[in-house]
């Protein structure tokens, strides 16, 4: 029964967002330009700065920071090594090892984490009790992604050199992080947001971001074409999708130090399917674009079985409800 | 002062997604067209059904949705008179129209109600006797405004600038006339849709609304020349601001004389949903159908702030045409 409630009430109510925003594209040809400037520059900071807001983390929470890097490097190391065994060398490596390591957490993950603590078992009398401390840490998780995605993950496939200089540069340009120190900044000094006039537009912009966002991955999946995918594309999907929840749970254990909403909100965020931003990246520099969006693409269908059933498994490990 | 209120958590954040949407256009050229599709064919259904269908509609106030037909239909001949007075085009007397007729009952008059009705003297933090009867009501009227604003608003705007056949032909290719069809229909079986995997996508949709029409109208106001100087847009916020309720008041008067009657809390709730700003929706469909959208922006926009005097002169004015005991 769990299963079908997962599937009717989070997998589903994304793939019909997902849907929309295909039939929309291939109706009208929407501009992703648009709704990406305001993402970046409007809708997730103040979604950011609104989850933050009401997230109240333990010190111990500050451990999903190291625990989410050493998952990345691990996974990092692991396409490394498929990447020699299955012959896959030079810049379509990069591309590899991106869609292998990568989850698209801005989108796909936070929608999930919003609809999963919104709904039973994770709602108690119309209040949603668990819903603040797993969108604060999917949001902390995403912060994390973002700059991997865009400084490690663009760089490489870029064939450039990451430097420290070029992630605290790139970091000071987001918007993002900007939104987490406000946060910051109010919660230090309890200032009332919840009481003036920037309350309700928080919130309206919260609502506006999980139709931006999946949108945004519909359009992009209209617009690559599946084809049949080849041993190397599955090889790097199963990394992502099964080997990378593998992992998370080990480091999980290792930890031994999350709440219960945590590991699962960790060990979810690791199951998502790779970012459509991967795909731009590898169009922007030519590099093996067609096989990062087959990748991205077989992957996100994969994802909707393997994601079902690394909830379910977060349920039974790290029992939360109520 | 209660009403302050409706300014800073009501009319401030609809300003701040303006100014917002406005900043974000100059800097970026964003695409406004792509917001609007996404309104007209996935946020706004939705928003209709969710609101429709959680609406608790009394069969009793039936009287009040003909009588905000009636008042809007007076309203609609107000707009073709002052059109041949001044010698309008025709599109411009149908985006008159669409600026006076239709109002902002969604985001400010039924917010405006609620906090009416819970404040004093109508209301204590203990008890607000009046309130369930006036958001009955205001419910009522709010559904009568989505079904016309976005049927026949719809077919104005696009009357302007297409043959009445083609208007049709364009508003059968949208998905808002299924959408109340369904929602009715639904509502009358009394399927639970909230058990369904399409609640979320409802409920999700009808919260990204505002935040997606308002930064909408803040980039349409960046590519329109507003001069807050043009004497049709200063008429129309008069027919909207005061005409709107002058003649609601009117209306009810003679309605209590002669028809069947509301109670004065009733009465005071229509009056004071006819004095809301003009609706945003009027420009997003002047801008799909290329109707004098920079008209109907100017309109949606003075009304907005000139509200903030009228609704207040308003209040008052039910207060003293509809008494009620205080509490």
């Amino acid at each position: 029964m769990d299963i079908l409630q997962i599937l009717c009430y989070d997998i589903l109510p994304l793939l019909l967002f997902i849907g929309a925003g295909y039939l929309l594209d291939s109706q009208f040809t929407l501009d992703l330009n648009t709704y990406n400037k305001l993402v970046i520059w409007v809708i997730l900071p103040c979604f950011i700065f609104y989850s933050m807001v009401q997230y109240a983390p333990d010190w111990s929470s500050l451990f999903l920071v190291p625990a989410f890097v050493v998952l990345l490097a691990l996974l990092w190391l692991l396409s490394r090594l498929t990447a020699r065994l299955l012959g896959v060398t030079g810049p379509r490596r990069a591309v590899y090892q991106a869609v292998s390591t990568y989850s698209n957490a801005g989108n796909i993950g936070i929608v999930l984490i919003v609809f999963i603590y919104s709904h039973v078992p994770y709602l108690a009398g119309g209040e949603t009790p668990w819903l603040d401390e797993a969108r604060g840490t999917v949001v902390l998780l995403l912060i994390l992604m973002n700059i991997a995605v865009n400084l490690f993950g663009a760089g490489q496939i870029h064939a450039a050199e990451v430097s420290a200089r070029s992630v605290l540069s790139y970091a000071a340009r987001m918007p993002a992080l900007y939104a987490v120190l406000a946060a910051l900044v109010v919660q230090y000094f309890r200032l009332p947001v919840e009481a003036t006039f920037l309350w309700p537009v928080l919130h309206h912009f919260s609502g506006a971001f999980i139709v931006m966002i999946t949108i945004i991955v519909g359009a992009h999946v209209h617009r690559s074409r599946p084809h049949r995918p080849s041993p190397v594309i599955l090889a790097a999907a199963a990394q992502k999708l099964l080997a990378a929840p593998l992992l998370a749970w080990v480091i999980i254990e290792a930890a031994g130090c999350f709440s219960p909403v945590e590991a699962q909100v960790f060990l979810i965020t690791s199951s998502i399917p790779p970012s459509f931003t991967i795909v731009m990246y590898a169009a922007e520099y030519r590099n093996h674009s067609w096989f990062a969006a087959q990748s991205v693409l077989v992957s996100t269908f994969l994802g909707i079985i393997t994601m079902t059933a690394v909830i379910y498994a977060a349920r039974l490990l790290y029992p939360a409800g109520l | 002062m209660a009403f302050l209120h409706i300014i800073t958590d009501n009319i401030l954040p609809l300003i701040l997604f303006v100014v917002i949407g406005y900043f974000m256009d100059r800097r970026f050229q964003l695409n406004v067209a792509s917001l609007t599709k996404l309104t007209f064919y996935l946020v706004l259904p939705c928003f209709i059904f969710y609101s429709i269908y959680s609406a608790e509609l009394d069969m009793n106030l039936v009287n009040v949705f003909l009588f905000c037909c009636i008042q809007m239909a007076l309203l609609a001949l107000v707009g073709i008179f002052i059109g041949k007075v001044r010698g309008f085009a025709p599109g411009k007397t149908e985006a008159f129209k669409n600026g006076t007729m239709f109002s902002n009952n969604g985001n400010i008059g039924v917010a405006l109600i609620a906090l009416i009705f819970t404040n004093a003297p109508y209301g204590t933090e203990s008890q607000a006797p009046y309130l369930a009867e006036a958001l009955a009501v205001s419910t009522m009227t709010l559904v009568q405004m989505n079904m016309t604003l976005n049927t026949l608003g719809l077919y104005q705007a696009g009357k302007g600038r297409l043959s009445p056949m083609d208007t049709v032909r364009v508003i059968l290719h949208m998905p808002v006339l299924y959408t109340l069809f369904t929602v009715f229909t639904i509502k009358y079986i009394g399927f639970d849709m909230t058990v369904t995997p399409l609640w979320p996508v409802f409920q999700n949709c009808a919260n990204a609304l505002v935040a997606i029409v308002m930064m909408a109208l803040g980039m349409q106001i960046h590519r329109s020349r507003i001069s807050f100087g043009d004497v049709d847009a200063w008429i129309g916020c008069f027919v909207r601001l005061i005409g709107g309720p002058a003649l609601a008041a009117a209306l009810i008067l003679l309605w209590n004389a002669f028809g069947t009657g509301f109670s004065n809390v009733t009465s005071q709730v229509i009056l004071i949903m006819a004095c809301v700003p003009s609706a945003v929706n009027s420009v997003l469909y002047a801008v799909e159908f290329k109707n004098y959208e920079d008209f109907a922006t100017e309109l949606v926009m003075m009304s907005t702030f000139a509200s903030c005097v009228t609704m207040t002169l308003v209040i008052y004015a039910a207060r003293l045409l509809f008494p009620l005991p205080p509490v």
